[in-house]
């Protein structure tokens, strides 16, 4: 490639990037202009500072394919001055993923099947704008960050949340009924199809790393061997994305953040998730659970959670892999080293060996000396 | 032996006398002739057990299939271990009109005893007429959990519990 080639290249790559930033910027202080006089009408005054609409959250806006644009923002009730939680779109994906989620909070308290509900944070005002939606709900504050607690009260803690999830089973006929009313569910052959568009996404976004290729494929014959156990283990009601900036913890309950996470689906693919950050986050964390599971449940059950935490990393590489082309400089660097953290998680749990203790350090560091500083304020004490 | 085990939880079911029916089933397995029925698409294996699962359908549709197949079973097999629930003693009392066998009841869900009404009622009152019950019930394992001392003492008890069971079962069958 020429010279003038690669400047073409590399131009189109940082003008893409700074489309997506600009794009996402433009969209929220247009979105900040019409909001903030319908807020006062309903009482509600929103914060100077917003750091759910900073950082690299216009990254996850841009790549993510399971959720639609919308804003986090924090504000007070004019009266009262509580602070609380706005959502607000005018997406349409965005409007379906905010009505899914008080559908499924509504659902939870009323179904048939023994499932004992998790708190949520009470919706305190629901307004249609327009095309859109606002949620105001209520503020949780953080009595202090889930990995801050001891690592005894962070494991009791996990383990009560997911078996108060796993009490749920669509199990008879009715229920499932119930359940497909109600949420959206996963079955194997829905697993599988997403399996094959993130190796083929992966594929497309990296298709000179052949050592990632060939670990992709290893790692979907891992998954595809394990599928009767992945299948075995459907019908539960399970939040995919139960990781500590999904919920808070006060007086002793805990409140789930993010509904629109819940679905029937593999038991463990909720466990998978938050086993997989906590390799990085609190590897003694991730170890206990995994221990318990081998000590205390069935040899297809361990399976089954091998099989969940390698569909969610390989999940996890397909996101970072398509950031790329939205990324630059320190952006790019750090998005790449996370591709290479987390391939080397997956080769690790489908080789059966630990992750490098060193490993993990050195990618933290480099993590921390590339993140922007806007993203370490919007990270601030959020797990 | 040849011994069948009805229930209507078996894991992955979570409730009710799933894991008794699984911890006896891989129990007996080495020694006698083992068969589970139970409702569901992929049961756990137990064992050297033979699981066979009735899919869980329209309810009456779901009844008939199960009353059949334990009909079929219950033919080839010497004891009938039931777990209770409507959705077994029901075709169990049915049974009871054709098959003469020995049969031991264990009502491990206390919650599906106590909503027996009409029919459940019923068919509860006729297996209680021909079965010989499980007066005391073995217990859970006990959790192994990563931060706390090793349950010795509670496993020695666990699996006690397990022997008496299992010879509770083993005499239960009057060759």
């Amino acid at each position: 490639m020429s010279a003038h080639g690669n400047n073409t290249s590399l131009s189109s790559k940082v003008l893409t990037m700074h489309n997506a930033l600009q794009k996402w910027n433009r969209y929220v202080t247009d979105e900040m202009v019409r909001l903030t006089p319908l807020l006062a009408r309903i009482g509600v005054t929103l914060e100077d500072t917003q750091p759910h609409t900073t950082g690299e959250r216009y990254l996850a806006q841009a790549v993510t394919t399971t959720s639609g644009k919308k804003l986090i923002l924090i504000g007070r009730l004019t009266d009262s001055d509580t602070r609380v939680i706005v959502k607000v779109t005018t997406d349409p994906d965005g409007v379906e993923e905010i009505e899914k989620e008080r559908s499924a909070r509504n659902a939870m308290a009323n179904l048939p099947f023994s499932y004992d509900a998790f708190l949520s944070p009470k919706e305190l005002r629901y307004e249609r704008w327009g095309t859109g939606v606002i949620s105001v709900q209520e503020f949780i504050e953080h009595e202090r960050p889930f990995l801050a607690r001891p690592l005894e009260e962070q494991f009791a803690l996990a383990l009560a949340a997911f078996k108060k999830q796993e009490g749920s089973r669509a199990a008879t006929y009715e229920h499932r009924r119930i359940a497909h009313k109600a949420f959206d569910s996963r079955v194997l052959s829905d697993y599988q199809k997403s399996l094959r568009i993130f190796r083929e996404g992966i594929a497309a976004a990296l298709p000179d790393n052949q050592a990632l290729v060939t670990l992709l494929e290893k790692s979907a014959a891992f998954v595809e061997a394990r599928s009767e156990d992945i299948e075995r283990y459907e019908g539960f009601l399970t939040h995919t994305d139960f990781v500590p900036h999904n919920f808070r913890i006060k007086g002793g309950r805990m409140y789930l953040l993010d509904h629109s996470s819940i679905r029937f689906g593999n038991k463990y693919e909720g466990w998978a998730r938050f086993i997989n950050f906590m390799t990085l986050y609190n590897p003694p964390l991730a170890e206990a659970l995994v221990r318990y599971v081998q000590e205390n449940r069935s040899l297809n059950e361990q399976t089954s959670l091998a099989a969940m935490r390698a569909y969610r990393l390989i999940e996890l590489l397909y996101f970072y892999a398509r950031t790329l082309s939205q990324s630059e400089g320190n952006l790019l660097l750090l998005n790449k080293a996370r591709i290479r953290f987390w391939s080397e998680v997956l080769a690790s749990l489908i080789e059966g060996r630990e992750v490098s203790e060193h490993l993990r350090r050195e990618y933290t560091t480099a993590r921390d000396s590339l993140r922007s500083d806007e993203e370490k304020v919007r990270q601030a004490g959020l797990h | 032996m040849r011994i069948l085990i009805a229930t209507p939880l078996f894991p992955p079911d979570i409730g009710g006398g799933s894991w008794c029916s699984k911890e006896a089933a891989y129990r007996l397995s080495p020694l006698h002739d083992v068969t589970v029925l139970t409702y569901g698409a992929l049961p756990e294996p137990a064992g050297t057990a033979k699981v066979i699962s009735v899919p869980r359908s329209f309810l009456p549709l779901r009844l008939a299939r199960y009353f059949f197949t334990l009909l079929h079973l219950a033919i080839r097999s010497d004891l009938l271990y039931i777990e209770n629930g409507a959705s077994v003693e029901v075709p169990t009392a049915l049974l009871s009109f054709f098959w003469r066998g020995d049969i031991i009841l264990h009502t491990s869900d206390l919650a599906a005893e106590k909503k027996n009404s009409g029919i459940s009622a019923w068919a509860h009152q006729r297996i209680l007429e021909r079965a010989r019950p499980v007066n005391t019930p073995p217990v859970r394992r006990p959790e192994i959990l990563p931060f706390s001392p090793p349950p010795t003492a509670e496993l020695v008890l666990y699996e006690r519990s397990w022997e008496q069971h299992i010879a509770f079962i083993e005499s239960s069958h009057y060759a």
